[in-house]
């Protein structure tokens, strides 16, 4: 009861009636500074409400106050008079409390025992009810006429006397968001415990206590206890208090900064079937002015069909993550997917124009998280809702990307060059074994690739057999481990049995790239010079092999010389530097594209030119880019590299179809690595 | 003067496959070890359908000929793959011989590698190669016939071979060609039995320097004696393997019309089914059946009695579907005093001349061979024209003489 003082009224004069009724003595209970209770005791109350008010030193009172009556748990009321004066200043007053203006209780400062109390005094012996309406006062109209901001301490005291009155306090166990601004707050109460029947939820705030309205609850009897699920229309603070008024009070805290919202849907999910109505309804009334919730409330609608992540590529080099991956969102709902490497994240947004027209996405990259160091290289892949929801799809490790180009990387040919070229390779081991004894002193080697068969493997020893010097040959045949290398060495025995060819071996782990194979065979060449020959590359006439020798021993050979290169039946493939000085019958229809190309299937050598080549420090599995890497840097600083027109070569295989993607990612490789 | 030693090396041997090649060959040898001041040993290929169970690479003496085995062999690459032991009994052979020369007549299972391993392992020695037939062109058993249609194949190119072995990419038929010539490159000098192969050879690439024409000839005793005349020359017949490409299925089809007309004449096939499949065998079967009795088959026949079997008959049919090159046949009928009816193509074309010394007629026509057939028979001044203006069978001392003066020459030669 909120009684203003009534300062029209005269001082009535200190006098005491002759013949005073026994009182009883009031205490005084210290609530903070400046804010004090008056309270005594009835036991047999009269019936009927009766006006509080207080004499200080004979004078009326005019402070503001408000007085309430409490009941006690032996049956009689406690009557309270708070007011706006310290305890220290009421104890040295003459204070007397009336009822209806009737002197009803007294303090006197001479008493020989002072009547200022402890706070517990105020609450000592109070019914249930009484601690209620108690409690009600301070956070109602206790809180606006003393409270925070008005008087230092009231906030603490009506704190102690939560903790005296021994209201329950309840942590939150989760909190979802359902728009931008309402919240449902969840609280896990003991099995067992009824339904509080809060009715005013209380904001404790620092300086103020706030009346929430709108708040709704419903309880949800649990296996495990009881949830108190509280919606509130707006947000309160992190970690604020909130006191629950109602059959028993709670204090319900707000979750706090480093408390995560949950997504609401699988939330949702998980709440028995009212509680899910209700805040559906919640949401869907929220949802008519509040855009998130109406985000939040399509995510709800389509819950039944949510979003599909389809993983149809994902490795890893130590500077990123190549990925293709598919998203199916016919409702709109994903704005982003999470990849998450390590420690790090990157948000691939969803394009807009996808999002509204609700078609599946293709997002293929080359994301750059580099490789966490110390950590297992792990990846984790969310999908990032409009709702804010993050929902993990796929977590595990992150396999090594082996320098294929995947499917679904059409436009993306970028993205496979980065990978290409960042791409961590183990050191790759060789085994260097010879057949045959070696030439003393090779003039020059011929750097093979034998994974063509023994077929092509033989016909090319017998067109090197029946040239002129090839005793001064080095043969160096490379291969990878694998179900064909068995195969590949007995050919070469019987190669070096049958022609005296001996060759000198160089294999490596299964898996490895053909430029690895080519540097570590070029790492064996003991020759001056070295011819590189492709699997299914071999002389096109006799007497190639004095040309070359001319053309790569000496002091004045380039340091790298591309070859022709023809088909099976004719026509030439690739031919260096361009079409000068070729029959015009054999010039091919496309003949920009591959006149300008270098074929690292035919090439030759000078030893400057196979250091060049081995301290290339770009990884790339295609040899072709490492010759032509090695060609733009040559020309760069002024060197030339020309193509022998003599002495072609014909490679043995059907035409090779065109691959535009793999096209695409050499070109993007070539440009990384000019830039 | 030290004597010339002479290593003559045949894919196989006249006693379990009496083919052309093998009976030149082998005589060939034998004739040259005749010779004072020359030594000659045959080396033959088997395989396990003449001797089951030998190892693959073995060697072995048969009489005074050595047999190397072939246990493994690509017809199409006509590679061996039967490992490397056969290098080892060849080092054996050529330690034995220390040939001076290497003949090889075909390379055909013996493995066209031989040549390198020749050239290696007898450097000093000159390497001769008789082309018998068309295998280094053709993989298609070097009948140069596609297999779609048995059409005769003007030449090797790597996209036509592509529609004969479909299952083989064209540039593999470009690899084969490839691959032959380079090894065929370490043979010094290659002998043409007729000037249709060596165009062919020509056609294929080689250049015709290095392609020596020497007709092959026959190791055998002159004709007899003429005959008495005979009203009639009606008697025809076939010598020969009874193999598809050989035409005798035509052959027999002339006869069944002939034997529906009531013509008067008759004819005998002389050869052996060999290694025929099963199918041609019940084809072959059923084309005498109805050919029969006018057509009868005689079986396979000794060497020796094939001059002999030729004079007890008219004419000597060789209808051959496939060009031919120098067919033996030819010469035996010569040397026998016989005419030869033949299709008018390739080497049987180039031996046989038409209306002079015998009759030509188109290859497959059963039709215009019965018309033939029959005029022949009716006309007994025709047989004794043609007959009398054969040309002398080629001389097989003369044969051994060209042989020995182009061993003479390629030893004058300084080597590469």
């Amino acid at each position: 009861m909120n009684i203003r003082a009534d300062l029209s009224l005269v001082p009535a004069p200190a006098v005491l009636p002759a013949t005073m009724p026994r009182l009883v003595g009031a205490r005084i209970v210290p609530l903070a500074d400046g804010v004090a209770a008056l309270i005594f005791d009835e036991t047999a109350p009269a019936p009927g409400r009766q006006r509080l008010d207080a004499l200080i030193d004979g004078r009326p009172l005019r402070r503001a106050a408000v007085a309430t009556e409490l009941d006690l748990r032996c049956g009689g009321r406690r009557r309270v008079l708070m007011i706006g004066t310290g305890a220290d200043d009421l104890a040295r007053r003459y204070v007397t409390l009336t009822l209806a203006g009737r002197p009803a209780a007294l303090a006197d400062p001479g008493w020989l025992q002072p009547p200022v109390v402890e706070p517990t005094a105020l609450i000592d012996g109070l019914a249930d009810a009484g601690r209620r309406r108690l409690l009600k006062l301070l956070l109602t109209t206790g809180a606006s006429l003393f409270g925070p901001g008005g008087c230092d301490g009231f906030a603490r005291a009506v704190h102690q006397l939560l903790d005296l009155t021994g209201v329950r306090a309840a942590e939150p166990a989760s909190w979802c968001r359902l728009g931008s601004r309402a919240r449902v707050l969840s609280y896990l109460l003991p099995a067992g415990t009824a339904d509080p029947g809060v009715t005013e939820l209380i904001a404790l705030g620092a300086d103020r206590f706030a009346r929430i309205a709108g708040v709704e609850i419903r309880l949800e009897r649990l296996a495990r206890g009881v949830a108190l699920h509280v919606h509130l229309p707006v947000a309160v603070p992190a970690g604020a208090e909130l006191v629950g008024l109602g059959e028993v009070p709670v204090l319900l805290r707000a979750p706090g900064a480093e408390a995560v919202p949950r997504p609401l849907v699988p939330w949702l999910s998980r709440r028995e079937a009212s509680v899910g109505r209700w805040l559906r309804e919640r949401n869907a009334a929220e949802a008519e002015g509040d855009p998130a919730a109406a985000v939040l409330a399509a995510e709800l609608r389509h819950a039944a069909t949510p979003p599909e992540l389809r993983l149809c590529h994902l490795s890893a080099t130590p500077k990123g993550v190549l990925h293709a991956l598919e998203i199916e969102d016919p409702n709109g709902l994903v704005r982003a997917l999470r990849l998450e490497r390590g420690g790090a994240a990157l948000d691939l947004p969803l394009p807009e124009a996808a999002v509204r027209t609700r078609r599946t996405v293709l997002l293929a990259g080359f994301a750059p998280l580099a490789r966490a160091r110390g950590l297992d290289d792990t990846a984790r892949l969310r999908l990032v809702y409009r709702s804010g929801r993050v929902q993990t799809v796929q977590a595990g490790p992150l396999a090594q990307y082996s320098g294929e180009v995947p499917a679904r990387f059409t436009a993306a040919p970028a993205a496979v060059a980065a990978a290409r070229l960042s791409a961590e390779r183990a050191p790759t081991g060789c085994r260097v074994t010879t057949i045959g004894s070696e030439s003393a002193a090779p003039r020059l080697a011929l750097v093979i690739d034998a994974a063509g068969g023994p077929d092509l493997l033989r016909a090319r020893a017998a067109m090197l057999h029946r040239e002129r010097g090839a005793g001064r040959v080095e043969l160096v045949h490379h291969l990878a481990d694998g179900p064909a290398a068995e195969t590949v060495l007995r050919t070469l025995c019987e190669i070096e049995v049958t022609f005296g060819l001996a060759t000198t071996v160089v294999t490596l782990a299964e898996g490895a790239w053909p430029s690895e194979r080519l540097r570590a065979a070029l790492g064996a060449v003991r020759a001056e010079a070295a011819l590189v020959l492709g699997a299914e590359v071999l002389p096109a006439q006799p007497g190639w092999l004095q040309i070359w020798l001319r053309a790569l021993v000496g002091p004045r050979a380039p340091h790298v010389m591309g070859a022709t290169l023809l088909g099976p039946l004719g026509g030439v493939i690739a031919a260096g530097g361009g079409f000068e000085g070729l029959p015009e019958g054999d010039l091919p229809r496309g003949r920009s594209r591959a006149g300008s190309r270098f074929a690292a299937e035919c090439f030759g050598l000078t030893r400057r030119g196979i250091d060049r080549i081995g301290g290339l420090t770009a990884y790339y599995p295609d040899p072709d880019i490492l010759l032509a890497e090695t060609v733009r840097r040559l020309r760069g600083e002024g060197h030339v590299v020309r193509t022998l027109l003599q002495a072609r070569f014909v490679r043995y295989a059907e035409p090779r179809p065109i691959d535009r993607l793999e096209a695409a990612v050499d070109a993007a490789a070539l440009e990384a690595l000019a830039r | 003067m030290s004597e010339l030693s002479i290593l003559q090396i045949a894919h196989d041997h006249p006693d379990w496959m009496p083919g052309g090649t093998e009976i030149v060959a082998h005589d060939l040898a034998r004739a040259l070890d005749a010779r004072e001041g020359v030594a000659s040993r045959l080396l033959v290929a088997s395989t396990a359908l003449h001797r089951p169970g030998a190892l693959p690479g073995g060697l072995q003496a048969v009489g005074e000929d050595l047999v190397l085995h072939t246990g493994g062999y690509d017809r199409f690459s006509m590679l061996r793959q039967d490992g490397d032991a056969w290098l080892a009994s060849l080092e054996r052979v050529l330690a034995r011989v220390r040939p001076d020369v290497v003949h090889l007549h075909g390379l055909d299972r013996l493995g066209a590698e031989m040549l390198p391993a020749l050239r290696r392992l007898a450097p000093r020695a000159r390497i001769v190669l008789t082309l018998h037939d068309y295998q280094l062109i053709c993989a298609n058993d070097g009948l140069m016939l596609t297999t779609t249609e048995g059409a005769r194949c003007e030449g090797a190119q790597a996209d036509r071979c592509r529609r004969c072995f479909p299952e083989i990419t064209a540039a593999r038929h470009a690899l084969r060609r490839a691959h032959l010539h380079a090894l065929i490159d370490a043979v010094d000098a290659l002998v043409a039995p007729s000037l249709f192969l060596r165009d062919r050879f020509v056609d294929w690439g080689i250049a015709a320097a290095r392609l020596h024409h020497l007709p092959n000839a026959v190791a055998c005793a002159p004709a007899a004696a003429l005959e008495a005349p005979r009203a009639r020359r009606d008697r025809f017949a076939f010598f020969g393997n009874i193999a598809s490409h050989k035409g005798p299925l035509v052959l027999l089809d002339a006869a069944a019309r002939l034997r529906r007309e009531g013509a008067e004449l008759n004819l005998t096939l002389h050869g052996g089914l060999g290694f025929a499949e099963a199918e041609f065998r019940t084809t072959f079967g059923a084309a005498l059946a109805n050919a029969e009795p006018l057509a009868r088959h005689l079986g396979p026949y000794a060497r020796s009695e094939a001059l002999q079997l030729m004079q007890g008959t008219d004419w000597i049919v060789v209808p051959s579907l496939w060009w031919e090159n120098a067919p033996l046949v030819i010469a035996e009928a010569r040397a026998a005093g016989r005419p030869v009816i033949c299709s008018g193509i390739g080497g049987m074309a180039e031996h046989v001349r038409h209306g002079i010394d015998g009759l030509h007629v188109p290859p497959g026509d059963a039709a215009a061979l019965a018309e033939t057939l029959r005029a022949a028979a009716a006309d007994p001044a025709l047989w004794t024209r043609l007959a009398g203006a054969a040309v002398p069978a080629p001389d097989h001392a003369a044969f051994v003489d060209d042989h020995l003066a182009l061993y003479a020459r390629l030893r004058e030669r300084v080597p590469a």
